[in-house]
């Protein structure tokens, strides 16, 4: 590989890495609410994080990742049950024919990818994240 | 119809195949690496095919891949399809600018993974109404360099090995 392919792939990387970093330090920031948001991200701090599950552009729910529950959304193809514990949230079950989102297990806070169900359409994220991304896709 | 034009479309043919059979394998046996970054071994027939047949035919081997692994795998025209065909389209695109530029194989493989892993982005983003998923593009490029890497040195070593065909008018 000559030099100058080498620079511009770790130009990439670094790119790369810069975008992560500015994303984790943006999101350390509170959430701003989103009136055209399907539910609005609460106003009062978590015990844990508010994380919020996003269906075609929209916030259909949020939940505090500091409160143990299970929650159940509707998607394209079907249903997903959403578990909580200890600051940790995971899909359960999940009615689709390709299973990545329950395949990637428990996520928390410093988790890097937000839990994807493609088929229906469905991104676990942490909400002030979910309502930049609504934000600008919107404008 | 000539000895020749046999030949090479008796090579595309074994090429489209080649593409298909890794295509199908990789997604049935092996799974993502580090969570959602895949291997792309259908992409080392694809940089074989532009270095020894040619564009157009890459195109060819691509399309194939594309619509027989998804039909076998009783998804066509389903979500995977498109983000298959998203990601299949820019990547090819990435080549023939890359082919047009003289880069070398690996460069060429690594911007090829990129290529491939934005386009699928983009098809999500745009068909789905997820921009939620351009969260993930940022660690798709990273794990994306180390794939096209791997495929380069791959296709590096096909090609090493294959040369005795293409002395013989492929």
């Amino acid at each position: 590989m000559k030099k100058k392919e080498w620079l511009i792939i770790i130009l990439l990387a670094v790119l790369a890495l810069g975008w992560i970093g500015f994303r984790r330090l943006g999101n350390t920031g509170s959430a701003i609410a989103d009136p055209d948001a399907g539910v609005e991200v609460p106003d009062k701090e978590a015990k844990g994080d508010w994380i919020a599950v996003v269906h075609r552009n929209r916030i259909i729910l949020c939940f505090d990742s500091g409160v143990d529950a299970e929650y159940t959304v509707e998607g394209n193809v079907g249903e997903m049950i959403i578990e909580v514990k200890d600051r940790k949230w995971h899909v359960r079950e999940v009615e689709c024919y390709d299973y990545t989102c329950k395949n990637m297990g428990w996520a928390d806070r410093d988790y890097l990818f937000p839990i994807i169900c493609l088929p229906n359409d469905l991104v676990i994220i942490d909400a002030a994240t979910a309502q930049n991304m609504i934000g600008e896709s919107g404008k | 119809m000539s000895i020749d034009k046999t030949r090479h479309f008796v090579y595309l043919a074994l090429l489209s195949a080649m593409a298909i059979v890794l295509s199908i394998i990789e997604s049935i046996y092996i799974g993502p690496v580090f969570y959602m970054c895949r291997l792309g071994l259908a992409n080392i027939i694809a940089l074989v095919t532009v270095k020894i047949m040619g564009v157009k035919e890459m195109i060819i081997v691509n399309t194939m891949r594309v619509v027989i692994s998804t039909l076998m795998r009783g998804m066509i025209f389903s979500s995977t399809f498109w983000i298959s065909l998203g990601g299949v389209v820019l990547s090819s695109i990435a080549l023939i600018l890359m082919d047009k530029l003289k880069s070398s194989l690996m460069f060429t493989s690594i911007i090829c993974a990129i290529a491939h892993s934005v386009g699928q982005v983009i098809v999500v983003c745009l068909f789905y109404m997820q921009a939620g998923v351009a969260a993930i593009l940022p660690y798709l490029l990273l794990g994306s360099i180390p794939m096209g890497i791997l495929t380069g040195i791959t296709a590096q070593l096909v090609l090493s090995r294959i040369r005795p065909l293409k002395k013989n008018k492929i």
